[in-house]
């Protein structure tokens, strides 16, 4: 395990995380009643958590209090530099309808998290000066921190699952202000009925095709995870990296590359299209006409717009007091060398922050 | 350097006195040596000595003197009012972000990716 509680009570406990970089960091976490929020945040340079009770015993029945905090504990790697797991994050705001896309197994979060901790990394996100080094190597050491349970191979379609409603979340967010405007009646914003399971299982083995054979797992027992390879040489095997891990097939950290994230979401525009029935282009455009400012490929325009610093914030509240989802949902250029997209984050208030990257074309 | 005009409510203003009883929170007795070993605490042992004196004074932690012939060292040990000290303080935050929820926008610079 890769971390552990080391004294408390209901009210307050500190947990000992040891981090990738073989360190160990204690965590004090505070109960904030009716804050709606399990997080752990940095606040003058403190490392802190806090959790709501309520949201506490619900993830208790559930049985998942350990993944919450397995997770938040990951959130201690890396100093907070990829800290939005898409999907993951989103887990406790509506635990109470998780069962069916939270997996109450910690393995499967160790998979996912560093899944896209790897995605993370990849320089279309991540500026070459917060990557971290050697991060093979310190994912093996901490995977083999990772509880022992019995587990399955879920973990790319789980995080297809969960990639795929991040993006939804955010369109639908977007698409929620147009509806809003024109006073209909509110999205629901995650996709539950038939017919939508329906049309995200069709897009999601076309996402698994795209990722197949660009991802490895790695099994010792029953503990597995997968990561991503170099994208141009499915399944290659660095002779380097099988001496120093004795023969074992090692993602040569690479994560996907750039056209295949574009065509992920192209499959998810043409989803979120037939969910609210529109035409492909028509979508698009209105989801542009949200977006003042045209994003496109050219790296003039791009610069001038990362320098002009221009956000776009868009608030929907929904009823808080019922703890429903609070939407803000931000738009502002990735100050950052590499990063080419604009960043699209949304957050319901206080628990998650969900960060996804949208590329809207004219 | 160490803090001038320390009171009860702001001694665990300064973060490395914080980040002190957090190591000692699971009860054991620590030398100033460990404590200034941990990887959060980035001082040499001198300042760490003044904090554990100043933690010690207001009654937050409480030293033992475990010196030999050879050398001269004080162990440390969180007392139950350290323990209640760090859930004030943790709580006191936990508070305001309740009266202010912009906190966690704020918070969460700290976490952007970009």
């Amino acid at each position: 395990m890769w971390w552990k509680v080391i004294g408390g009570d209901d009210d307050f406990f500190v947990i000992e995380i040891d981090t990738f970089r073989g360190e160990k960091v204690r965590v004090p976490f505070t109960s904030a009643p009716d804050s709606n929020i399990i997080m752990i945040a940095k606040i003058g340079g403190k490392f802190q958590g806090f959790y709501d009770p309520y949201l506490h015993k619900q993830a208790t029945e559930l049985g998942i209090w350990d993944a919450v905090l397995s997770h938040e504990a990951l959130h201690c790697n890396q100093e907070f530099i990829a800290p939005y797991y898409p999907g993951i994050d989103l887990i406790p705001a509506n635990i109470g309808i998780q069962e069916k896309y939270l997996v109450p197994n910690m393995i499967e979060d160790v998979v996912i998290n560093h899944t896209i901790w790897l995605w993370e990394q990849s320089p279309f996100r991540c500026p070459k000066r917060f990557r971290e080094q050697n991060l093979v190597e310190k994912i093996i050491r901490y995977y083999k921190l990772a509880p022992s349970f019995p587990s399955h191979n879920v973990g790319i379609d789980a995080l297809q699952k969960w990639f795929l409603q991040a993006h939804m979340t955010a369109l639908k967010g977007v698409q929620n202000i147009k509806s809003k405007d024109k006073h209909e009646k509110g999205i629901d914003i995650y996709v539950e009925d038939e017919k939508d399971k329906d049309i995200s299982s069709a897009i999601i083995s076309n996402i698994f095709r795209l990722l197949n054979g660009r991802a490895t797992s790695l099994y010792e027992g029953a503990k597995h995870i997968i990561a991503f390879l170099e994208p141009k040489i499915p399944g290659y095997k660095s002779p380097l990296y099988e001496t120093r891990y004795k023969g074992k097939v090692i993602p040569q950290f690479v994560p996907m590359d750039k056209s295949i994230i574009s065509s992920i979401y192209h499959l998810l525009d043409i989803y979120f299209a037939r969910t609210y029935n529109m035409d492909l282009h028509d979508m698009r455009k209105r989801v542009s006409q949200l977006i003042p400012k045209k994003i496109t490929r050219g790296k003039k325009e791009r610069d001038k717009i990362q320098q002009s610093g221009e956000e776009i914030h868009i608030d929907v509240k929904r009823d808080p007091g019922k703890k429903k989802l609070i939407f803000d949902l931000s738009l502002k250029p990735i100050k950052g060398n590499a990063a080419s997209y604009f960043s699209v984050s949304s957050h319901e208030k206080g628990i998650t922050v969900m960060d996804s990257e949208i590329e809207v074309d004219d | 350097m160490v803090q001038k005009g320390i009171t009860k409510e702001n001694v665990l203003n300064y973060q490395t006195r914080w980040e002190i009883l957090l190591a000692l929170y699971d009860g054991k007795e620590r030398s100033a040596y460990y404590i200034t070993n941990r990887p959060s605490i980035n001082l040499s042992i001198s300042p760490v000595v003044d904090h554990l004196r100043i933690l010690e004074e207001a009654g937050l932690v409480e030293g033992r003197d475990t010196s030999t012939s050879k050398m001269r060292r004080r162990h440390y040990k969180i007392t139950e009012k350290g323990k209640n000290a760090l859930y004030e303080y943790n709580k006191g935050i936990a508070e305001k972000i309740k009266v202010n929820p912009e906190m966690i926008d704020h918070m969460m610079k700290f976490l952007g990716s970009n």
